[in-house]
C-alpha cells in the first residue's frame, strides 16, 4: 500500500514539477537561439545596406539643397535623419530596393550672413547606418552662391519643373578634343522636379555636357565648363521644363 | 460482540494506515517542495535567459560627434529592439581627457545627445567610448576640425 502510495507521488512530481521544469526550460532556450538568429540577420541586413548620396543645390543660388538617394542594396531602406553639418532634420521614408529618391532640405537658415561656409550632408537609416554625401563639402560663398567639392567632376542637375511624367534623359560629356568621358541614363521619377547626376573626370580641362531626352536637346547652363585644381568640382544646370 | 473483542490481526492494519499516513505526509511535503523549488528554478533562470537576451538585442551607435566650445557633443541613436541606458562616455587622447557617468536612457529609435565638458585643439585626435548598462560598448574616432 505505501509503495504504491510512494510511486503514485513520485510519478505526480515527475509529472507537475520536473517534467514541466524541462520543457520551460528548452523554450526559454528556444527563444534565446531565436533571438541570437535574428540579431544576426539583423546584422547582416544592416551590413548589406548601401545608399550613394548626392546632395545639391537646386540653383546656383538656392536656399534648398536636393538631397539624391539611390538605394543599391536588396533591401527596403528607411531613412530616418538628413544632417547637413550640425544640424538634424528629422525624416521618416521608405526607400525600396534598387529605388531611388530625391529630398529636400531648406538651408536658407544655415547661409553665412557674410562670407564662406562648407556644408557636409549625410543621411542616417534606421538601422543604424550613415551615408554621406559624395559631394561632399560643398561650399556656399555670400554673393557667388554655391560651389562644389574637391574631387574633378561635373554635376548635373536637369531641371524638369513639377511635371509628373517620367521622363528619361541622356547625358553625356565630351572633353576638348571630342572625346566621351562620361555618358549616363537618367530617369526623372514622377514625384521628383529634378534629376542629377555626377560626373567623375580623370584629368583637368575643358569638357562640354549634352543633355538628351529622346531627340531634343535641352539647353544647358554653362554648355562648356573649365575643371582644374582650383575649380575641381561645378555644376551644369539643364532647363528641360 | 466477539468482533469487537477478537483482535487478532488488527496490529498489521493500524500499521499499515499509520504508514500510509507518513507517506502521504512526506510525499506531499517532498511534492510540495518540489514544485517551489521548481517555479523559483524557472523564474530565475528566465530571469538570466532575459538578461542575456536584452544584451545581445541591444544596437545603438555613434551617429554624430562635433565639438563646441569646450564641449564635446555626442549622439547616440538607439536603433535596436530594447530600451537602453548609457552609464559612461568616455573621450581618449593619449588617455582620458573627458567622461560622462550620468546615465542616459535611450527609447528605442531614439536619438540622444550627450554632453562631455573637455578642451581640445584643431587637429586632435580624440577616441570616443560609450558603455550601456548591460555593458555593450560602440566605438568613435573624431579630428577636431580647423573651422
Amino acid at each position: 500500500m505505501t509503495t504504491v502510495l510512494g510511486m503514485l507521488i513520485f510519478i505526480g512530481v515527475l509529472f507537475t514539477c520536473v517534467i514541466p521544469l524541462f520543457l520551460y526550460v528548452n523554450q526559454v532556450n528556444s527563444i534565446y537561439d531565436r533571438t541570437i538568429v535574428e540579431m544576426r540577420q539583423f546584422d547582416e541586413e544592416r551590413g548589406r545596406e548601401l545608399i550613394d548620396v548626392y546632395a545639391y543645390p537646386l540653383n546656383k543660388t538656392s536656399s534648398e539643397l536636393n538631397i539624391y538617394m539611390k538605394n543599391k542594396c536588396p533591401l527596403s531602406v528607411r531613412i530616418v535623419r538628413v544632417w547637413v553639418n550640425e544640424d538634424k532634420f528629422d525624416r521618416s521614408f521608405e526607400i525600396p530596393a534598387m529605388g531611388d529618391r530625391v529630398e529636400s532640405i531648406n538651408v536658407q537658415d544655415l547661409l553665412p550672413p557674410q562670407g564662406e561656409k562648407s556644408f557636409n550632408i549625410k543621411v542616417t537609416t534606421d538601422r543604424g547606418n550613415t551615408f554621406s554625401s559624395y559631394t561632399n563639402p560643398l561650399y556656399y560663398t555670400m554673393g557667388s552662391g554655391w560651389s562644389g567639392s574637391t574631387g574633378l567632376t561635373i554635376n548635373i542637375v536637369i531641371e524638369t519643373g513639377k511635371s509628373q511624367a517620367t521622363r528619361f534623359f541622356y547625358v553625356e560629356v565630351k572633353d576638348s578634343a571630342e572625346n566621351v568621358v562620361y555618358k549616363a541614363d537618367i530617369v526623372k521619377k514622377s514625384h521628383e522636379s529634378s534629376c542629377f547626376t555626377a560626373a567623375m573626370l580623370t584629368s583637368p580641362g575643358t569638357y562640354s555636357v549634352k543633355v538628351k531626352e529622346g531627340k531634343t536637346e535641352w539647353p544647358t547652363n554653362p554648355n562648356s565648363v573649365t575643371v582644374n585644381q582650383n575649380q575641381p568640382s561645378q555644376w551644369v544646370y539643364a532647363n528641360a521644363k | 460482540m466477539r468482533i469487537l473483542t477478537d483482535k487478532k490481526g488488527l496490529s498489521p492494519v493500524v500499521a499499515t494506515i499509520i504508514l500510509s499516513g507518513v507517506v502521504l505526509i512526506l510525499g506531499i511535503s517532498a511534492w510540495s517542495l518540489t514544485y517551489t523549488v521548481s517555479i523559483n528554478l524557472e523564474t530565475s533562470y528566465y530571469e538570466g535567459i532575459k538578461k542575456q537576451i536584452d544584451k545581445i538585442s541591444e544596437r545603438f551607435t555613434i551617429e554624430h560627434i562635433a565639438y563646441y566650445g569646450n564641449n564635446l557633443q555626442v549622439w547616440v541613436y538607439n536603433y535596436g529592439e530594447v530600451d537602453i541606458e548609457l552609464i559612461e562616455v568616455d573621450v581618449y587622447k593619449r588617455g582620458l581627457i573627458g567622461q560622462n557617468k550620468t546615465g542616459t536612457p535611450v527609447a528605442i529609435g531614439e536619438l540622444v545627445k550627450i554632453d562631455i565638458p573637455l578642451t581640445a585643439t584643431a587637429g586632435d585626435d580624440l577616441s570616443i567610448t560609450v558603455m550601456s548598462r548591460m555593458n555593450n560598448f560602440v566605438y568613435a574616432t573624431y579630428v577636431v576640425p580647423y573651422t
